[in-house]
């Protein structure tokens, strides 16, 4: 099951609707301007009734920065506590990927990274700098446009690419 | 490149004000703007050309006259970093037809959405056209943007890239700008690479921006690159410039493809767009701030200019606090407002200024249940009365004692901020005219 918890930007919402038609799976929403944590909860409580394994809950992107913003993920794990938090890192960020990881980690605790667009940066540096830094597995890398463009991250194969 | 200040003010700051500006001084520069730099994914041909050109400038040529070497230093120092950001300021006032593009997820909807409202608030009148049917919900990401700002958006319904572009065009003839939003793409590969070619044949864009996310690393180059050879990129807008990085990455993009910045993106809100000048950049990150780029946001906000300056002289009473609430809010975080302000870029610590919105909305409120003298007179303001304004505007005791607090926090602020102004105004015109600026 999909959380549609991102309500800031546009279209967010019709976004994850559109995958959850391609893909059949039920997606939980709010209005826009909907408090993240309780759109998140109310996927969480019905997927607990429905005996549904996994709810996938998305959130609006935000800087690292951005107290307010963080403060707001920050609810979301209070209220959710979620099993597994993962951050997404674009694998074509440079040297910000550092910061940006370690201050997700500090703000509001990370458990597994994935890395986005690895086929339009085959080399994907900020692979290795962020896997060092935050010491926190990687699950997956995804490499294209399709669903089907996901894979487990195998470190054999990524250093063979970079060697 | 817009986001390293921090970091070169205060080395600039740190060896300009040794008692003694020599060679070694030099040098020290040097090696710190080239650190800085090579962190900030800046590519290393224009790092040792910038040294170069400063060792040259500063040790080798004769200093002209009248000038110190400390002088001297500053000159070339801010002369280089305007040449290496691109020198002169580019608006897009006049251009009709305005193609976006870039990889995917860098911001082109968004900044779709901000370029409008860019072009709204100069008084003209934009329309957007919708040429991104691969992701999911991009029509309806750029239909709602479009409703919010009451500019039409065209989107085809046989979700054809080039159907739409041709009616969009057609439909929105009469209007002074179309912006054209276009799929994310990596530029190397073949098939999306021809859409692309193909719709800038039918488009004939005036203008063709590449959109760009400021913590890209040194691929940004190489994209660019590519973006260039297949339609010929006329400006960038680097976007997320309010995060850690630095838009080093950005950088050698313009620099690969000769393209300078339009704009950046500084915030998730629709108004979080700026001109760049990177003239006023610069003047920004040597610390000699931008009165400019301040007062032209008050006036977007319609605060007026004798405002500010009453902001500025701490002279402003619970009631100028309550009316500017509105406004500072739509200027945007105070801490980007004090940037602006000649030599106190970075001299505040960040948390005083971070006042979370909620907390707005409520001192709203709480001014509401004051009285015209409470008003007037914090001091006032004492158990029985706090006890009284809680009730009428329905918060607790604790936020009406927060609000005090704060206002008196900004107060000081503002004055110490205001002496450090008048302080620095004699010296900021020496310097300006020295440099050629118009303040």
């Amino acid at each position: 099951m999909f959380a549609a918890g991102d309500s800031f930007r546009a279209a967010s919402i019709e976004q994850l609707e559109e995958h959850g038609r391609k893909l059949s799976i039920n997606v939980i929403k709010h209005k826009y301007g909907a408090d993240s944590a309780a759109v998140i909860f109310d996927a969480k409580k019905h997927a607990e009734s429905r005996k549904i394994d996994v709810v996938l809950a998305d959130t609006a992107g935000r800087t690292h920065v951005n107290k307010n913003l963080m403060d707001e993920l920050n609810k979301v794990v209070r209220v959710n506590k979620p099993d597994l938090k993962i951050l997404i890192i674009d694998s074509l960020v440079g040297n910000d990927a550092v910061p940006q990881a370690k201050m997700f980690d500090e703000g509001v605790g990370v458990d597994a990274v994935m890395f986005t667009k690895v086929d339009v940066n085959e080399k994907g540096g900020c692979i290795l700098s962020v896997a060092h830094t935050l010491k926190k597995p990687i699950l997956f890398l995804g490499f294209g446009q399709k669903y089907s463009d996901i894979k487990t991250f195998k470190p054999e194969e990524f250093i063979e690419n970079i060697i | 490149m817009l986001g390293f200040g921090k970091n070169i003010s205060e080395l600039v700051r740190k060896i300009l004000t040794r008692t003694t500006v020599d060679a070694e001084a030099v040098e020290d520069l040097v090696k710190g703007l080239q650190r800085i730099l090579l962190q900030t994914d800046v590519d290393v041909k224009l790092v040792f050309e910038l040294s170069e050109n400063i060792r040259r400038r500063c040790l080798k040529e004769k200093i002209p006259p009248g000038l110190t070497l400390r002088e001297q230093v500053m000159k070339v120092v801010y002369e280089e970093l305007v040449k290496l950001l691109g020198e002169e300021k580019a608006g897009l006032i006049g251009k009709k037809r305005i193609m976006l593009l870039g990889l995917f997820g860098s911001g082109k909807t968004t900044t779709a959405g901000k370029l409008a409202r860019y072009f709204q608030k100069q008084g003209l009148k934009p329309a957007m056209v919708c040429c991104d049917y691969h992701r999911p919900a991009a029509p309806e990401q750029l239909s709602q943007l479009g409703d919010k700002l009451h500019v039409p958006v065209h989107v085809s319904k046989e979700k054809n890239p080039y159907n739409a572009l041709k009616e969009g065009l057609g439909k929105f003839n009469k209007y002074d700008t179309i912006i054209i939003d276009t799929a994310g793409r990596d530029a190397l590969d073949k098939k999306l690479a021809e859409e692309l070619k193909k719709m800038d044949k039918i488009c004939q864009p005036d203008e063709v921006l590449l959109v760009i996310p400021a913590d890209i690393g040194r691929i940004g180059g190489k994209q660019a690159e590519e973006f260039n050879n297949l339609v010929g990129i006329t400006g960038v807008v680097v976007t997320k410039m309010d995060g850690t990085a630095k838009g080093g990455g950005a950088l050698s993009a313009c620099s690969v493809t000769g393209a300078k910045v339009k704009f950046i993106g500084t915030g998730e809100k629709i108004e979080n767009l700026e001109v760049y000048d990177p003239v006023r950049f610069v003047s920004r990150l040597l610390g000699l701030g931008d009165l400019q780029a301040l007062l032209e946001k008050a006036k977007e906000t319609e605060l007026k200019e004798e405002d500010v300056e009453k902001f500025l002289s701490g002279r402003f009473t619970l009631q100028d606090f309550y009316e500017q609430i509105g406004g500072m809010q739509k200027m945007g975080p105070l801490s980007n407002v004090m940037d602006m302000i000649p030599g106190l870029g970075h001299a505040i610590p960040e948390d005083v200024l971070v006042v979370q919105e909620e907390k707005m909305k409520k001192y709203k409120y709480i001014i509401d249940s004051m009285t015209k003298e409470e008003r007037k007179d914090v001091d006032l303001i004492h158990s029985s009365r706090i006890n009284r304004i809680a009730k009428g505007s329905g918060t607790s005791q604790k936020d009406v004692r927060d609000l005090v607090k704060q206002y008196n926090q900004t107060k000081k602020l503002m004055k110490k901020m205001g002496g450090v102004k008048g302080m620095k105004r004699g010296t900021l015109k020496d310097i300006a005219k020295k440099f050629g600026l118009k303040f």
